[in-house]
Parts: C-alpha cells; structure tokens; sequence
C-alpha cells in the first residue's frame, strides 16, 4: 500500500514511466521494420497480406526476385559501387581534413572549419540543386555515376572530419611529442605513432562512410542519369506506392543488412582497439563515440 | 619553416574539394537563379557576373510568397509541419533520451544498440516499412478493423496530413535522440545530485537544473532535424499522393523536373536557404562553442 | 507525358553535341524564311525554324540535303539490330518472330522518358537504328538531323495504316516516321463502388467534382498537360494546347478545387491502383485499362471496371517509330518497322501491350470475341474516327511551356 502511495506521489522518481515509454519507443521504432523484413520472405505477392514463407524474392522468383530482376541486382550493385568509390575518396581527404584543422594553428582553420560544418547543415535538396546545376552549366560532367561519387563525397567528408577529429582530440598531443622527444620528424611521428592511434577511427569513418553513402537518396537521385545509375533507396522511392512485390522489400532487407555489418563491424573494431590501447580519456565508451557522432 | 605549412597542408586537399564542390556550387545557385532560360533545350544559361544578374525571375517568387499566394501557402504549411513533427520528436525523445542518460544502467548498452539500429536504416525503408502497415489491407487497418475502432479500411495513404506529419516523427526522431543522449550524458551527475541535497525535489530537479543544462542540446538537436526536414519532400511524395500536403521541397523538386522555369526552382532554393540561414548561423556557433569546451557544466 | 513515362528519372538536361546545337538555334535560314512565307503563319514555331505542328496547321518535315533516305533495292544487313524503346513496350514473342525470319539478332535498350532518350541519342556515343519517339520531340529529332527519312519502298505494310494516319498532321506524307500505338486519356472508375459512373453525369468529366463521398479514392494522372486539358475539357475548351492564361488558370482552380473537395491524388499508377481498389475513380489512359485483367486480385472479377472517354474531342495520343540518322542497319530496321506494321503481328503486339496500333485490319468487336478485350472495356479500344475527331496534346512555345508550368505548380502548391 505504502510502496504504491509512494510511486502515485512521486512518480518521476522512479523512473517506470520513462522506461516504458523508452520501451515503447523501442518497439514502435523496430518493430515496423521488422515487420517489412517478415514480408520479404512472403509468399504471395503482397506486401501487407502475409501468405507464408518462401524465399523467393530473394532468388526463388526466376523474373522478379533480386538476383533475377536486372533493374534490382543493378539497384544493388550501384548502390555498393558509389558506397566503394564513396568510402576511398572521403576518407583520406577526411582524415587529412581533420589532422589538418585540429593542428592547424593560424587564420585559416576558422573558416576552414566553418566550410566543413556547413555539408552537415544544408538540406539536401539544396546540396543536390547546387551540385546538379554547376555539373551542368560549368563543370560540364555529365549526369551519371561520376556525378553521384562526386556528389556522394562531398557531404561524406565532413562526417569523417567529426568522427576523426573527436578521436584526435581525445588522443592528444602527447604520444607525437615523446616521439618527437625520441627524435622522430614530424612526418615520421605522424605515420609511425599518430595513424595506428587513428586507426580504430578511420576503420569507423569508413563504416560511416558507408552507411551514409548506401542510405542517400537526394543527392544521388538528382545526380542520376538513367535506370542503370538507379540506387536502391531511388528504387523504393519509385516504387513504394505502386504494386511492386516484396522483391522490394528484400532489396531494402539487404541493404539494411550490409548496413548493420558494417556499424556493427565498426563498434567491435573500435571497441577492441580501445581496449588493446587503454585509452587515457574516460569520458566515452565506443558507443558513446559513435552515438555523438552528430555533434 | 616548414612547421607552419605541414599540418594544413593535410587540410588542402579536403578543404580544396569542398571549396570546388560545396562553395563554387552555391554560387551557381545564385548564378542561375539571376540568369537566364535556353529556349531550345529549357536549360537554364547562368550569369556568372554579379553585375549582369536579372532579378526579375526572383521577383515573381517573391511575389508568390506574398500571404495569400503560391508560395506562401507552401512555406507556412511547411513550416507548420516542421513545428509540429519537431514537438511530437522532442515529446517522444527527451524522455527516451534522459532515460538512456540517467537511469537505464543495467540495460544500457542493449538499449544503445536498439536506438542506434534505426539510425543506421535507411530512411527510405523505414518509410517503407510504415507504408507496408498503412496499406489499405495493412496490419494497422487490419488490427483497428478487429478491435472494432473502424468499419471499414481507412486511406492512410490517401492524402492525409496527419500520415504525413506521424511519418516524418517517425523518420526523423532518430536522428534527434541521439544527439540529445550524448548531450544529455554530459551533464555530471555530480550537478544533479547537488541539487537533490541541497533538498530539490526531483521534479524540481529536473525543471530547474536538468532542463536548463540540457537546453543547448535540445537546442542543437532539433535545429538538425528541422534543417533538413524543412527541404523533404520525398516523405510526402511517398506517404501522400496528394498535392494537398506538398512541401516546399515538392515546389523545389517541381521546377527541377523539366520545362523552362528551373530559375525559379533555383531561387526557392535560395529563399529556403535565406530562411533556414538563421537556424544554421544558431546551430554553427552553438556547435563551435561546445567544440571548444569538453562538458557543459 | 507518355504512359510509360517513369516519373523518377525525370531530371535529364540535353547536353547537345556542338553540330546538334547549331543545327537547332541556327536553324535553316531558308526553311525559315518559307515558313514565314508560305502561310504556316498561326503556327509557333520550334526549335530549328520547323513550325509546331497543330491539327489545323499541318507540318511537312524537311528533308536536309545532307540527310537523305537510304536508296531502294538493298538487301537488309546481318544485325545485329539496335532498338532503343521504352521499357516493356513490344512483345517479346514478336521480336523474337521477327529475329527468327530474318535471321538476325535483335538488342533492346530501353529509356524511360524521352529527355533521357534525347541526351542518350544527342550525347554521340550510342548507335542505335530504330527508334520509338512521340510527337513531342519529332521536330526536335528532325531539326537536330537525329533521325533519316524513311525509303516508303521498304515499308508496304504502311499501307495497313488508318488511311488518317498515313500522312499525318505531324509528319506529313510519313517522311520521317511510322505510327505505332494509339491511346486515349478518359476516366475509369470501379463499377462496385462508385454508384454514378461517368456516363450517369450530364457532363461526364463532372464526376471528379461531385465525388465528395469518394474522398481520398480519387486520382487524376500526375501529368501536367494532361491534368488541366481535363478541366480544360470540362469547361469545354477543346484546346489543349491553349496558351491562353485565363483559361489555364481557370483550370488550375478548378483543379485547385478538387484538392479540397476529395484530397484528389496525382499519379500514374491507374494501371494498378483502380484494379486493386485503392482508387475509385481515376484520370486514366486506355492501354492502361486495357491490361486490367492482369492485375485484378483473386476474387475479383474485370466486370468491375469501367472506362470511359469522349466520342468526340477526346485526348488521343499516337507514338511513333523512327530510324535513326546513323542507323548501321538501316534496311534491317525498315524491315522491323515494316514487320510491326503487319496486320498479324500488330494484334500479337496488341495483344501483350494493350495498347492499340492503329491498323484497319482492327475490327474492336472482333476483339472482344477474339477475347483480346473484355466485354465491359471495348471503350478503351480507339478507332479512326476518334483519332479523326480528338484532340492532341502537342509541343508548346517556351511562353506556353511557363504558362503551364505555373498553373501546375500552383495546383501542386495545394492552396
């Protein structure tokens, strides 16, 4: 009787109400997408009347499934192609970002910063119009895969830059200097002390890297030319409202997939690599790290 | 010296493909939105030089953005979708949010993962996989239809403002949950738990101490979910056939589409970008203050 | 719009090759110096100094000096043949037919709107023969010099052709193209649903503003053109490519006023949503509701669809096929053409496509009996007559191309 008079009068205390609307949350969050993974082992053709198990979207279907129907499989392979070329290109122009504009002393890194921050800001339609029209009016690139890399590593930088740039501060001047002490050269503390330091955040912003790339749907729409430089969200964007059959939502089950292998592979990497190096600073675990990645 | 150049010159190359890809690009925006229209091809012909600019296309759309006109009735049922996406997103995700950040200790890491998995969906299947459960013959209609709230299915997908605005939370609330954990968990608790010594109530405690300290988070955290919902305009034209509820990025993506008007779609494009300046100059120097300081204390 | 038009793709710019450019704003001093001249007045003129062509001013295309038709009397080439159509838009079985008798091999690329089809034809770097193009751009091929007239010694079975059809306005004598299909825009709508169907109404189009019951199972086609010539027609303006701004705005209101009466949708997916019985009642091309049978759901039988279009002044549109100026098998690809034209393998075509050729040999009540057609949707079959007193959506001048433009955007604003 007490314990309940205590929770009716001071239910913030404990904390049952946020935790099941933290629960609640959960579920409404996943559950959705399991369930549109569920459909992509459906039977029938409908996306919404469950009619049993089958794979056959996946590669049962001799016309319609993923690896059958040309327009999926090129879908799929576009999409892992720009995510590839994405990933080589941001990365070390990200990481040299970062290295760059956290040890830069001098007048050049403020705006140099601001130019950074400024992808992450920018709605993406805007991005894409702006990238669409100089393509066409003076850089004269025509509209197609080049476009979409271009495009695609141009807002994937500045995700590098933070996911790096965070690591390096938490890294600190210190392991350069005693190398420096030791008499290393710059470049050679760089590469021989800074980079296997930096490692476990450059594996990260390529999984980062990846997962951005693999997700967008603006930028590469806009910068697409025709069925053959069609991604897999430009797919689901096309034909979501249609009839189209669960090959669909087998389509969005493996990217979803690769995605999570990818974070997923990211988090373990990290984790380990800060254990094996017993990182000084205390404020974050690896999840913490990718959780802020936003900020 | 060759001190002083060696760390920037890192930055070159990145900074060099920003400037040629972000900047440059920008400025064509405006380039083509004071230019002109080929008429053979409809391709829109930039004016490279700020002194030969032709306003005139800018001038139209500002005048439809007078009240009562096209584009003013785009923008504010735009922004009115925004506001109301932005509070159901912070009423759903402060909570979660503070829970993950202050409670939740044995559970945690598994309720980390769980929040993070989302993220890393794409939108476009999370869309996906709301329009599969809004279908007509969908799990939603299904269930309400069984428990006896409705008669027959129910159009979802039919135009509905309201299917609009619940996807939207549901797409981009995410996105601003974690941002807001990770501000949240900086707080020190040691803060907190002075407050309750100091004989707060806990409800005291969060309204005065934990509210205020994480305002620069919520701050920060709905400025980057409201920035780009304000340009979506493929949630509408996924969940809602409708012109009914068309963003101002469904006007954007209108004008890009074809015909001889893209410089008007440009100079939306700049009016959107002139509107969203003073959310994106907030979130910058709320950013660069808290790059510059460890904890919010 | 043409109903295979897919609407994701949409955003191609035409990168005109230097020789294509010229050729289209430099324009034939001469030819337009005649045009000027010889009362094709009335007629706007479009790209290259080749008039738009409209019903009541008929075009001949030139023929340039450097881009003559192929001589008569040779023998087809070896193949293989490259085609370059829409997506899904003529039977397989035919082709392979085709392939067959002539021994060759026949390789389709497909497009999926005709800006994308253009930049891919005007880039230099593809090499196809035929080509399946619409009124829209036929000038613009012509003037860019993009594709050859035709050498009629090589195409007999023209002569199956609608005898309107032969020498249309848009190309007179069949210089440079062939019809293909032949399409119009009406309404269906499900007969188990809707109590008054179009036919009930005095003026039919009144449907879509008296369905307020309906709400939210309405749906107009998302094409610009199409969409408002349907209020146009309303109102009985039978002009669909009026420039007239009043009248266009007019229309965009009354569109405007369908938004808030039924939450009206725009889209292209008829074909589909009207069998599934997610709307009611749709703005709809009559290949579309042709191939209906195939996309019923169990249960329920096609008997519930119904489709209707004007007898008179109704939106007819026509494609049509061409061969391409660098064509390396040009005989081969006559013969493809002349092979599509035969009244056997047009209604084999027909008969996987739904939509119709335009041959005589087409009886429509042989087609319900041949049960090509089902009984309740032999409105969705066109006859000359309809092609002779319709309407045709055509290109307009760049002022028109805004006028439009506008009154879509403003409808597509939702206010």
């Amino acid at each position: 009787m007490r314990r309940a008079r205590d929770w009716w009068a001071n239910p913030w205390g404990q904390p049952r109400f946020l935790a099941v609307v933290t629960w609640g949350y959960m579920v409404w969050s996943i559950v959705p997408v399991g369930i549109a993974v569920l459909f992509s082992f459906n039977d029938g053709r409908s996306r919404s009347v469950w009619q049993g198990f089958s794979m056959r979207w996946y590669w049962g279907d001799p016309n319609l499934s993923v690896l059958h129907d040309p327009s999926m499989r090129g879908a799929l392979e576009q999409s892992l192609k720009l995510a590839a070329l994405d990933m080589v290109i941001a990365v070390p122009l990200g990481v040299g970002l970062a290295l760059g504009l956290t040890r830069w002393v001098g007048y050049g890194a403020r705006p140099v910063n601001f130019l950074m921050l400024f992808p992450l800001v920018t709605p993406e339609i805007v991005m894409a119009v702006s990238l669409l029209l100089i393509f066409v009016t003076l850089y004269k690139i025509p509209l197609g895969t080049t476009a979409q890399v271009l495009g695609q590593v141009t807002f994937s930088i500045s995700y590098v830059v933070v996911v790096v740039r965070s690591r390096l501060l938490s890294i600190g001047k210190q392991y350069e200097e005693a190398a420096r002490d030791l008499g290393a050269s710059a470049l050679g503390a760089l590469r021989l002390v800074l980079m296997p330091l930096l490692t476990p955040a450059i594996f990260a912003s390529l999984m980062v890297v990846f997962a951005l790339s693999i997700d967008d749907f603006v930028v590469t729409d806009y910068l697409s030319s025709n069925e053959s430089t069609q991604t897999v969200p430009i797919k689901i964007y096309s034909g979501v409202r249609g009839t189209t059959t669960p090959a669909l939502n087998a389509l969005a089950t493996v990217m979803v997939l690769a995605t999570l292998v990818a974070v997923g592979l990211a988090f373990f990497v990290y984790r380990r690599v800060n254990s094996l190096q017993r990182a000084e600073s205390g404020t974050g675990t690896a999840l913490h790290e990718i959780a802020a990645l936003e900020m | 010296m060759t001190r002083r150049w060696f760390w920037p010159s890192f930055a070159l190359p990145g900074a060099a493909w920003l400037v040629l890809l972000f900047l440059v690009p920008t400025y064509a925006v405006l380039a083509v939105a004071f230019g002109t229209v080929d008429p053979i091809f409809n391709n829109p012909v930039p004016v490279w030089d700020p002194l030969h600019w032709q306003f005139s296309t800018m001038r139209g759309v500002l005048d439809d953005l007078r009240p009562g006109h096209v584009f003013w009735i785009v923008f504010v049922r735009t922004f009115v979708y925004v506001g109301i996406s932005l509070a159901g997103c912070l009423a759903i995700g402060y909570p979660v949010a503070y829970y993950l950040a202050r409670h939740a200790r044995r559970t945690k890491a598994l309720l980390l993962i769980l929040l993070i998995i989302p993220f890393w969906v794409s939108y476009l299947m999370r869309m996906l996989a709301w329009i599969g459960l809004l279908l007509p013959d969908g799990l939603v209609n299904k269930t309400l239809m069984d428990v006896g709230v409705l008669s027959h299915p129910y159009g979802w997908l039919d135009g509905q403002s309201s299917s609009v605005i619940l996807a939207l939370i549901y797409g981009y609330v995410p996105y601003l949950i974690l941002p807001l954990y990770a501000s949240l968990d900086r707080i020190a608790s040691q803060v907190l738990e002075a407050g309750r010594d100091l004989g707060a109530s806990p409800i005291s405690t969060f309204l005065h101490v934990t509210l205020p300290l994480s305002r620069h988070g919520i701050l920060a955290a709905s400025v980057l979910i409201a920035l780009p919902m304000f340009g979506d305009y493929y949630t509408n034209d996924v969940i809602s056939g409708s012109p009914r509820t068309s963003m101002i990025g469904n006007q954007i993506n209108l004008f890009f589409q074809g015909g001889p008007q893209r410089t008007v779609g440009a100079s939306l494009v700049i009016v959107l970008s002139v509107m969203l300046a003073v959310l994106m100059s907030y979130y910058l120097w709320v950013t660069v203050r808290a790059s510059r300081s460890e904890t919010i204390l | 719009m043409h109903p295979r038009e897919r609407r994701s793709t949409r955003r191609q710019f035409l990168y005109a090759s230097g020789g294509t450019v010229a050729a289209l704003s430099g324009g034939d001093a001469l030819l337009r110096a005649a045009a000027a001249l010889g009362g094709i007045e009335g007629a706007p003129m479009g790209p290259g100094g080749i008039p738009l062509a409209r019903r009541n001013f008929p075009v001949t295309l030139p023929i340039y000096s450097d881009n003559e038709p192929i001589a008569s009397g040779k023998s087809p080439e070896k193949g293989p043949l490259n085609v370059f159509n829409w997506a899904d838009y003529v039977n397989p079985a035919v082709v392979k037919k085709f392939e067959k008798e002539f021994k060759v091999q026949v390789n389709i690329t497909t497009f999926e709107n005709e800006e994308e089809a253009l930049a891919k034809l005007t880039s230099g770097k593809a090499s196809f023969d035929v080509w399946f193009a619409t009124v829209e751009y036929l000038s613009r091929a012509v003037a860019g010099k993009l594709i050859q007239p035709v050498n009629h010694s090589y195409l007999p079975h023209l002569k199956n052709v609608w005898p309107s059809l032969q020498s249309p306005f848009y190309d007179v004598h069949s210089r440079y193209s062939v019809p293909y299909t032949i399409y119009t825009t009406g309404i269906a709508w499900r007969k188990d649903k809707v109590k008054k169907g179009p036919p009930a109404f005095a003026n039919p189009y009144d449907i879509f503003w008296q369905s307020k019951q309906y709400s939210g199972k309405v749906a107009i086609l998302d094409d610009e053109r199409e969409a408002l010539t349907m209020a146009l027609l309303r109102r009985h303006i039978y002009d669909p490519n009026t420039t007239d701004s009043k009248q266009v705005g007019q229309a965009e209101k009354d569109l405007a006023q369908l938004t808030k009466l039924v939450h009206v949708k725009t889209n292209t997916t008829d074909y589909t949503d009207v069998p599934a019985g997610s709307t009611w009642i749709s703005q709809a091309w009559s290949g579309d509701m042709a191939g209906a049978p195939s996309y019923m759901p169990k249960g329920t039988p096609v008997s519930v669809i119904g489709y209707w279009r004007p007898q008179t002044n109704a939106v007819v549109g026509s494609d049509m096929i061409t061969i391409l100026r660098g064509a390396k098998n040009p005989v081969l690809g006559h013969m493809f053409l002349n092979y599509l034209l035969d009244n056997k393998h047009g209604v084999d075509n027909f008969s996987w496509l739904g939509y119709i050729p335009p041959l005589a040999v087409i009886n429509p009540s042989k087609l319900v009996a041949q049960g090509y057609i089902p009984k309740n949707l032999t409105s969705t079959i066109v006859r000359e007559s309809d092609f002779k007193h319709g309407l045709s959506i055509l290109p307009l001048t760049t002022q028109g191309q805004t006028v439009w433009q506008d009154a879509w955007s403003t409808f597509k604003a939702g206010g």
